[in-house]
């Protein structure tokens, strides 16, 4: 009798699951990493997770993320190595150095150069030893500024790497666009459509051109511009601080058409200020 | 029949003073060798291997590769000048990117591997490496190992001699028995003739 009865309740059961409609949740979270400083401009690494509010297109969506333990870092680290920069060189190289001793085990970095070349180095390693070579063997002064095709290139280099994916670039000018292609609208598409964090470094006296401060911005990355050629290792180490105490933050959307969207995140820290990238888009597959 | 053995005898004392070679040469294409106000060198490659294949003599055999956005080698031994001069210009169109020297030296080496007698790389360069994933010390080191004489055409466009590109280059040639000249670009095709005729005479 009470397997009888077990058998009509599975029948019942599975009649049941027969019946019920199928829905596909089309529902994906989307990843916002953010930096937050306080008055005095140093991190604050402490914010718990109520204390965080996320807009997407002006609504407030619930976070369904919320991480704030130090995280590993995957980043194309660009030189600019075109004329103006051959007198820095050898700054230049101990400003590498300086980030590459930062390093954290997990982290991946991968050294590239732009000037007479746009050169990338075939390797994404966390090993200091070889980053080191390359900053030793493989930067070359001379040439024009092509900035933004060095900036595509390198996210391109990126693009299959899972997480979150930073250029940080080392710069002193605009782009001079000479010899190869490449459009500040394309890189700031691709910057948007990779959900990339873009941070650039520029030197004493020649501020950093306004497009590369607005891409860097908009993407919840950061722009420095180092006082003094002593301060440039110091700023490049601070960035691996900055982004290995950068919050990871989630929420979800069922946005599903292609379309940039805005994101606002909001802390209710008093005198803290928080930055993050400030749009993603809805395209299918995985969100970036 | 006189002069049939004579023929034989004179063919047989040119292959003794011209002994045969296995050579690959390796030709930079990289976005700072071919750059141009205008446009791409894209004749550079074609230049060298014209160079090579007038070269070459009875029982040589050659093969020309690349090396820029990729390395770029067919492992085809080539003995014909014919067809070296077909191969350089399948090359002409892909130029630009970074300078995987050091690399592509590695892989031109392990390409004479099995080569028998004299054989040796010629390397047309501006030094500038870049985008390896061999540093310079372990592409000397492999090179030694290999017994490959390596023999440098540096060419350099920039005016930019700090760092010098130079030195790596002379010492690369040094170590492997090879030799490094600096030429200007119409003195290329010269100098790789003479790089041949380097390894020919080697003992």
């Amino acid at each position: 009798m009470d397997r009888l009865v077990l058998f009509a309740v599975a029948c019942g059961l599975l009649l049941a699951v027969q019946d019920r409609p199928t829905f596909r949740s089309t529902s994906r979270t989307v990843h916002v990493y953010a930096t937050v400083q306080g008055g005095d401009g140093r991190l604050v690494p402490d914010l718990a997770r109520d204390e965080f509010r996320v807009f997407e297109d002006g609504r407030e969506r619930p976070l369904t993320v919320f991480d704030n333990t130090p995280q590993a870092i995957t980043v194309a680290l660009m030189f600019d190595m075109s004329n103006s920069m051959a007198s820095y060189l050898e700054r230049i190289r101990q400003a590498g150095g300086a980030f590459v001793s930062a390093l954290w085990d997990g982290d991946r970095v991968r050294i590239g150069s732009f000037g007479l070349e746009v050169a990338i180095s075939p390797l994404l390693t966390g090993d200091k030893s070889v980053l080191t070579r390359i900053l030793d063997e493989e930067l070359w002064p001379g040439g024009p500024t092509p900035l933004w095709y060095a900036t595509d290139l390198a996210m391109t280099t990126l693009d299959g790497e899972p997480g979150r994916r930073v250029v940080l670039l080392f710069t002193d000018g605009e782009d001079s666009g000479l010899f190869v292609p490449g459009k500040l609208r394309d890189t700031r598409r691709h910057v948007e459509s990779g959900g990339f964090m873009v941070y650039a470094v520029g030197l004493p006296r020649r501020a950093l051109a306004d497009e590369l401060r607005a891409l860097a911005d908009d993407s919840g990355g950061g722009h420095f511009l180092v006082h003094t050629e002593d301060d440039l290792s110091s700023t490049f180490a601070r960035v691996v601080d900055e982004l290995h105490h950068q919050y990871v933050l989630g929420f979800a959307s069922d946005i599903v058409d292609g379309k940039p969207h805005k994101i606002d995140v909001k802390i209710s820290r008093p005198g803290a200020k928080v930055r993050a990238r400030k749009s993603y888009v809805a395209a299918e597959g995985v969100i970036r | 029949m006189t002069m049939l053995l004579l023929c034989a005898l004179l063919a047989g004392l040119e292959a003794q003073a011209r002994p045969a070679v296995d050579v690959v040469l390796m030709v930079d294409v990289s976005q700072s060798v071919t750059y141009g106000t205008i446009k791409r060198d894209r004749t550079l490659v074609h230049d060298a291997g014209d160079a090579l294949a007038a070269a070459m003599v009875a029982g040589d055999t050659a093969r020309v590769g690349t090396f820029g956005e990729a390395i770029l080698l067919d492992p085809a031994r080539l003995s014909e000048g014919a067809a070296v001069r077909a191969a350089a210009d399948a090359l002409t169109e892909k130029v630009g990117g970074g300078s995987p020297l050091w690399d592509a030296l590695v892989t031109a080496a392990q390409s004479l591997e099995n080569a028998n007698g004299r054989r040796g790389i010629v390397v047309i360069t501006d030094g500038r490496s870049t985008a390896n994933r061999i540093g310079f010390a372990d592409a000397l080191a492999r090179l030694e190992h290999a017994r490959v004489p390596v023999h440098v055409v540096a060419f350099d466009k920039s005016d930019r001699a700090i760092p010098d590109p130079g030195k790596r280059l002379i010492q690369i040639a040094k170590a492997t028995g090879g030799d490094c000249v600096f030429v200007e670009r119409p003195a290329i095709a010269g100098a790789v003739a003479r790089a041949v005729a380097a390894l020919r005479a080697r003992p």
